[in-house]
């Protein structure tokens, strides 16, 4: 026994270091702290396999042999060799993270029972670069059990760029070992975890600052389009949203305006909404239904373009549109072709008007849907799906009356048939959408303008917050 | 044993700066100073072991400085985890570094290395993973520290290959400029602040410095003195590059209490200067 320990501390002071040393370098902050104690439980985040060398590197060569670190099994057990040598090395206390036992820890009580240090690595698992993991239960326990010996935190930064999980050859990186003042704690094992969970994270956090870094990628706008039939309300649904959501917001409707934090914002004239309004004028002067369709068509198709100059030129963080052209092109075919599409139907539609899916040349869905042929000849099936969708569901006659009150020129489409067609053919879309995403929501539009607003701004504000836990 | 009086003078100077670099640890020097010291020590100790040993040895000595240069470089910038093979290739370049000193062929260095970095390093990069993302800016880091350390320091090797004078003259031109403007900055006083008038001040010594050596440099006397003007204007220009540079890396801010970005603090003047050094003893003077 005492022979393999002479041997294992020839193997870390002659071998181990020199090697670490050269290859990796080792940067250390506050080693005193460790140099000092006859007795600790090391903690450190966990990246890379060389977090261990790294650990053993900063103790002193006395303490190499009354140390043990905490190791998984499952993983280790799988190559024969490799638990051969970390047995050798290490002399760890092997935990199966598959098996509830009480063995490991009794080990670990044994250990600490008898003058020993223990190195873990709480999170459990090598988790990914500049990030730690919720900490496991069982440093709460040894700290509980033991309140007499310090936890020295250690934050280990460079094995992660150095050798990185699911990577076979390391590259040679310097790497920062810094270590905290050691710690005791006091209170239930839930507590002490937590405690640790935060000094450890705080620490990182401080250490992490100091590194170079590439300009975070910016991010396309999110893109939130209020759909429904004419006389619904979304058009001034979306102008409220973007002049209440609090941040740098654009409304495009039947104008185009720009708000940061609710303040409206002066722009540029753009040459693309100048022409789009005019277009979209021309086809509401329409007398028959026929007439309406191209500079309809052509409407769609600019406002689809105007997002991408709005987010070239403004860079707005949330776009707010008053109808989506792609949905609309997809509801409105509805109103135009005879045969009744179905959910199927749309879903093949909304591929290929992305650009997501080829259509084929005979694809039988041109029969039912000769539109979108022409748009695929002319390339112009690059529509943008928006990342969340409110459709504002409101009864036809309510509509029309809406729109009698307005006073305008009536469009050859507002009248009780076509908009309960258009109804049924949003209604439609919504369905072939959330068959594939839950980005959609339907609102009953009887409600007042604001409460709707309110609800919507609430729901989307949710959705950036899980989205922010997402990244 | 009948020494002939450059060779002396080559361990002298190594004997001198071996005191200096130990002073430096029990004087309350600044870190930068104890950093500098011990950087000009150990290309001092290259050009000993050229003079006293072999030039194989020394080429060893000049790789291992590139390789703690590349590391030191390479863990403070950002990089993807799709880079891995750019920045093996990067490391990879040091060996291609020692075979060319040792058969003596700049000419296959200087041809190889920016193909190096152009074509070998962008393709290794591109060989990396999946995502494209930030791949220009890979290839250019990479590439910088590629020329930094293993252009820098080749070209340095091969002026000791040709005279083992030249290579000392460019490190002690370079460390006096250095050595005078920390200490002009030093004194605050407020005519000495401008970075071109504390590099300026140097020029009569490196001048005179350069003269008196000609005959081992075999330099003639308006090639000493240009060059003697010439190293601390280009130190100005090269500490004024390396200042952004390290300013974008966190240096400046952690120098002296996370030891970050040492070596290259203390080498960039030399090893951005020993090239055009190089290509102006070769081609135009």
């Amino acid at each position: 026994m005492a022979t393999t320990i002479s041997i294992r501390m020839m193997f870390h002071l002659f071998l181990i270091r020199p090697l670490v040393s050269i290859f990796f370098g080792v940067n250390t902050i506050g080693v005193e702290y460790i140099s000092k104690l006859s007795q600790f439980i090391i903690i450190s985040n966990h990246n890379s396999h060389i977090d261990i060398l790294l650990l053993f590197h900063i103790l002193k060569p006395k303490r190499i042999a009354r140390t043990r670190i905490v190791a998984a099994a499952d993983y280790f057990a799988k190559k024969t060799w490799l638990c051969r040598i970390v047995t050798f090395l290490f002399n760890p206390i092997w935990v199966d993270r598959n098996k509830q036992s009480c063995s490991a820890i009794s080990e670990m009580f044994d250990h600490l029972r008898n003058k020993g240090s223990i190195i873990m690595f709480p999170e459990g698992t090598r988790g990914d670069s500049d990030k730690i993991l919720d900490f496991k239960e069982g440093i709460g326990l040894l700290t509980r059990k033991y309140p007499e010996i310090p936890v020295v935190p250690v934050y280990l930064q460079g094995p992660e760029r150095s050798f990185p999980k699911n990577r076979y050859i390391p590259l040679p990186l310097l790497n920062f070992i810094t270590v905290s003042p050691p710690q005791t704690f006091s209170g239930n094992k839930t507590e002490i975890t937590k405690q640790l969970f935060y000094h450890l994270k705080r620490l990182a956090d401080e250490e992490r600052q100091f590194r170079q870094r590439k300009k975070e990628q910016r991010k396309n706008p999110s893109c939130v389009a209020v759909i429904g039939i004419d006389g619904s309300g979304k058009s001034t649904l979306a102008k409220n949203l973007a002049s209440r959501f609090p941040d740098n917001c654009c409304f495009i409707g039947d104008s185009l305006e720009f708000y940061d934090n609710g303040i409206k914002q002066v722009s540029q004239p753009y040459i693309t909404d100048e022409v789009r309004r005019w277009v979209g004028r021309k086809a509401k002067k329409a007398k028959k239904l026929s007439s309406y369709k191209f500079p309809k068509i052509a409407e769609l198709f600019l406002r689809d373009h105007l997002l991408i100059e709005v987010d070239r030129w403004y860079r707005p963080h949330f776009i707010f549109q008053d109808g989506s052209p792609l949905l609309n092109l997809v509801a409105w075919a509805n109103l135009y072709n005879k045969s009744n599409l179905d959910t199927d139907v749309i879903s093949r539609a909304l591929e290929i008007m992305q650009g997501e899916k080829p259509p084929g040349a005979l694809d039988h869905l041109f029969k039912q849907f000769p539109e979108l042929f022409a748009i695929c000849a002319l390339n112009l099936n690059q529509l943008r799906l928006p990342d969340e969708v409110v459709f504002l569901d409101v009864a036809p006659e309510v509509c029309i009356s809406r729109i009698s009150l307005r006073g305008n020129h009536i469009q050859p489409h507002e009248n009780i048939r076509h908009l309960t067609q258009l109804r049924s053919a949003y209604q439609l879309v919504c369905e072939s959408l959330l068959s594939t995403s839950s980005n959609v929501t339907i609102v009953d539009g009887d409600k007042e303008q604001d409460e709707i607003a309110d609800t919507i701004i609430g729901y989307l504000n949710k959705k950036l917050v899980e989205n922010h836990a997402m990244h | 044993m009948d020494l002939p009086l450059s060779t002396i003078s080559v361990y002298l100077l190594f004997l001198f700066q071996t005191l200096c670099a130990v002073s430096t640890f029990f004087l309350d020097c600044p870190a930068r100073v104890k950093s500098y010291a011990k950087h000009v020590w150990l290309y001092l100790l290259f050009f000993t072991v050229v003079e006293l040993l072999s030039f194989r040895l020394a080429a060893v000595i000049l790789a291992t400085i590139s390789f703690i240069g590349l590391r030191e470089y390479y863990s403070l910038i950002a990089i993807r985890p799709e880079d891995r093979f750019g920045i093996w290739g990067g490391f990879l370049s040091i060996p291609l570094l020692i075979f060319t000193l040792l058969i003596h062929n700049h000419l296959l260095f200087i041809a190889v290395m920016p193909l190096y970095a152009f074509f070998l390093i962008t393709f290794l990069v591109s060989l990396g993973g999946d995502s494209s993302d930030g791949i220009v800016f890979s290839v250019g880091v990479i590439g910088f520290g590629l020329f930094l350390f293993v252009f820098g320091n080749g070209l340095l090797g091969f002026l000791t290959l040709y005279n083992i004078w030249l290579g000392i003259i460019v490190l002690i031109n370079v460390s006096l400029s250095d050595a005078i403007a920390f200490s002009l900055y030093s004194t605050e006083k407020r005519i000495f602040r401008g970075k071109i008038i504390q590099y300026l001040a140097a020029i009569p010594i490196t001048v005179t410095v350069s003269i008196l050596v000609s005959d081992w440099t075999f330099l003639s006397l308006r090639d000493s003195t240009i060059i003697g003007m010439a190293i601390p204007l280009l130190v100005a220009v090269s500490r004024f590059i390396m200042f952004h540079i390290e300013s974008d890396l966190g240096i400046a801010r952690d120098y002296n209490s996370l030891r970050r970005g040492r070596l290259i603090n203390s080498s960039c003047s030399l090893l951005m200067v020993a090239p055009i050094i190089f290509y102006s003893l070769m081609y135009l003077l």
